[in-house]
């Protein structure tokens, strides 16, 4: 199990980015660790790479540090693992303050909030000390006061000492620790947006224990989010996978694992294959607009066989259903058209005759319609957004052949000259989730699993043998060498 | 040239069974006797092409075999690329390589791979010439147009 995934990345940062963050803790972590000579390696490196010298700038013990995975904001691309600054100001205002600040989630000036939150418990503790009424933070106070009792409480002997004294002594350590803090509070933020090294944490890591405890993690906020918004966490994506993989481990060889993890309010908890899998088919269930698939180029397939056609039709009316593609596709069956209010009925024409550009084009262009459609695709797909204009069709073959057809589908006036794009089905629905420029780039960048077609004399034929799934495959490039090899000239012009 | 013509003939076997296998995955049905036919008039009309520039050049065609023969025909005495675009790939290699046999001419890189997009992205290092179809032509120049 453990080399199924890529690693840690296929959590932290995997191939479908998505935004949002959500809460790690290192006590998570630490469960997924590797153990050398009764070392917890994971700890050991977090706190050599991070925490101690997170712990060096902050005037209290922290206990419980959180990481947050979240989005990349520095490249907009893929995502990162940091430590949570959020998690360790809560701490120390808490701890200073006996209150925890309310600061908005991307806040611009987080360091602003937090000297404005201390400042009036600066002004609370001048008060206190000069034995001052100040009724603008008289909240302030009262929270002081109550964090003095509660230390007094903590500590029976300070009974028997000048509460008076004590109590000076303590406001003026708080406010000392309140000025270190901020005084730090930029080196801090500094150590924690520096994304932590996956590739470094991951040599530390058991796999088999953090795809397991990871899938229970995301579950878990799933269910939290699903409280909420009725809906699951786009990092639903990577349980699905995972637990489809344990489901399947278990009844080909009695897959099972146990883990000890904390849940997301700290609670430590066994988790066992059995448990999870339950509580995983039961948010299945509550949820069956959420599907996740993969489609894989296997050598060997051959993709006009009934099965394979069966199987890549029934994904295909998932992706349908769960308007995966509709970023920038339209997909229809065979036969089937979106008519203008939305139904779907049976095949209407797109060429407008009173819109013609000139007589040729036109007829060149019903013509490469006509073929496209009366050729054995599974699907038809039209680009909206982005892609409007282009019409396409899905194979049996595992091909998607596409074109600009129209400048847009308003006016259906006709684009320019475009090549015929072809790609494999599972190349396709990758990179229509990118921007048309981004293709574009990745066609330019020297790509090669996208082909193009020209419009020439033998365009039909060519796209016809593509369709059909004829090819220059390694077999046919040996047989054409041989046969070009058997006659070899034994001298420049000589007869065999 | 006549050399390759007298080829032609003498390897009818070979050759076609090689059209027999570019017709079954091109779909088309190329026969040997026009292809022979057709060869003669291409190496009789012997076609020039100039270059502009002193830059690798990059031939970039359909794959028409006789388009191929032509370019061979032509005798360019420069460094080039023929890039034929993974079509009819058996008579192609026939052709350039009974062409080296004969002449041993080092000008000729042949490309047959899907690698056109490399090209796109290191279109300056290249002349860049289109041969066949004018709207193929176009196509290819819109390419490697800079956006």
């Amino acid at each position: 199990m453990s080399d199924f995934f890529t690693g840690i990345e296929a959590v932290f940062n995997p191939d479908l980015t998505y935004t949002g963050n959500y809460p790690v803790s290192v006590k998570l972590l630490e469960c997924c660790s590797k153990i050398e000579n009764s070392k917890n390696l994971v700890s050991e490196y977090l706190k050599r790479k991070y925490l101690n010298n997170i712990q060096e700038l902050v005037p209290i013990k922290l206990k419980n540090i959180q990481l947050v995975s979240d989005e990349n904001l520095d490249t907009t691309k893929g995502r990162v693992l940091k430590v949570s600054l959020d998690s360790i100001t809560t701490q120390v205002c808490y701890n200073l303050t006996g209150e925890i600040p309310e600061i908005e989630d991307k806040t611009s000036n987080p360091k602003q909030e937090i000297k404005d939150f201390f400042k009036n418990y600066k002004l609370a503790i001048s008060s206190l000390l000069k034995n001052e009424t100040n009724h603008e933070v008289k909240d302030n106070i009262q929270n002081l006061k109550n964090l003095f009792t509660i230390y007094l409480n903590n500590n029976p002997k300070n009974l028997q000492v000048d509460q008076h004294k004590l109590f000076i002594s303590f406001l003026e350590n708080i406010r000392k620790k309140i000025s270190s803090f901020l005084i730090w509070y930029d080196k801090l933020a500094e150590i924690c947006e520096k994304p932590i090294d996956l590739k470094e944490l991951e040599k530390f890591i058991d796999l088999e224990k953090f795809y397991f405890i990871m899938a229970k993690h995301l579950l878990e906020i799933s269910k939290f989010v699903e409280q909420d918004s009725n809906s699951l966490h786009n990092s639903f994506t990577f349980v699905d996978i995972y637990m489809q993989r344990v489901i399947a481990l278990k009844k080909e060889n009695n897959y099972h694992l146990s883990v000890t993890m904390p849940l997301l309010d700290g609670t430590m908890t066994k988790v066992t294959t059995d448990s999870l899998i339950k509580e995983y088919i039961e948010l299945k269930n509550r949820h069956p607009e959420f599907q996740t698939f993969s489609i894989k180029r296997v050598e060997g397939i051959n993709y006009q066989d009934q099965e394979v056609v069966e199987h890549l039709t029934s994904v295909l009316e998932d992706e349908c259903n769960a308007k995966k593609l509709a970023v920038s596709w339209k997909l229809f069956k065979k036969g089937e058209q979106e008519n203008k209010d939305g139904n779907t009925n049976t095949m209407v024409t797109h060429i407008k005759t009173e819109e013609k550009t000139t007589e040729q084009k036109n007829a060149e262009l019903r013509e490469r319609l006509d073929f496209f459609e009366s050729s054995p695709y599974l699907y038809r797909i039209e680009g909206i957004n982005q892609f409007e204009g282009y019409l396409g069709y899905i194979y049996p073959n595992n091909l998607v052949i596409f074109e600009r057809f129209y400048k847009d589908l308003i006016h259906f006036e006709l684009a320019d000259n475009h090549a015929t794009y072809i790609m494999n089905l599972n190349n396709f629905i990758e990179m229509s989730k990118l921007s048309k420029l981004e293709i574009m780039q990745y066609i330019k960048d020297g790509n090669t699993d996208v082909v193009r077609k020209y419009h020439t004399s033998s365009w039909k034929n060519k796209i016809t043998a593509v369709i059909e799934g004829k090819g220059y495959d390694i077999d046919t490039i040996q047989t054409i060498d041989e046969l070009i090899q058997n006659h070899q000239l034994e001298k420049r012009g000589a007869k065999k | 040239m006549s050399e390759l013509i007298n080829l032609i003939i003498e390897e009818q076997e070979t050759l076609e069974q090689l059209i027999a296998i570019d017709n079954n995955i091109m779909n088309r049905s190329i026969h040997y006797q026009d292809f022979l036919n057709q060869s003669i008039k291409i190496i009789n009309q012997n076609i020039k092409i100039t270059n502009d520039t002193n830059k690798k050049r990059l031939l970039i065609t359909d794959g028409d075999p006789l388009l191929t023969l032509a370019i061979l025909n032509s005798q360019i005495n420069q460094d080039t690329t023929i890039f034929i675009n993974h079509h009819y790939v058996a008579l192609n290699k026939w052709l350039i390589t009974r062409y080296n046999q004969l002449t041993n001419d080092i000008n000729y890189h042949i490309d047959f791979s899907i690698n056109y997009n490399h090209y796109i992205k290191n279109k300056k290092e290249y002349e860049i010439i289109p041969l066949g179809e004018d709207i193929f032509k176009e196509e290819v120049l819109n390419d490697f147009k800079d956006k």
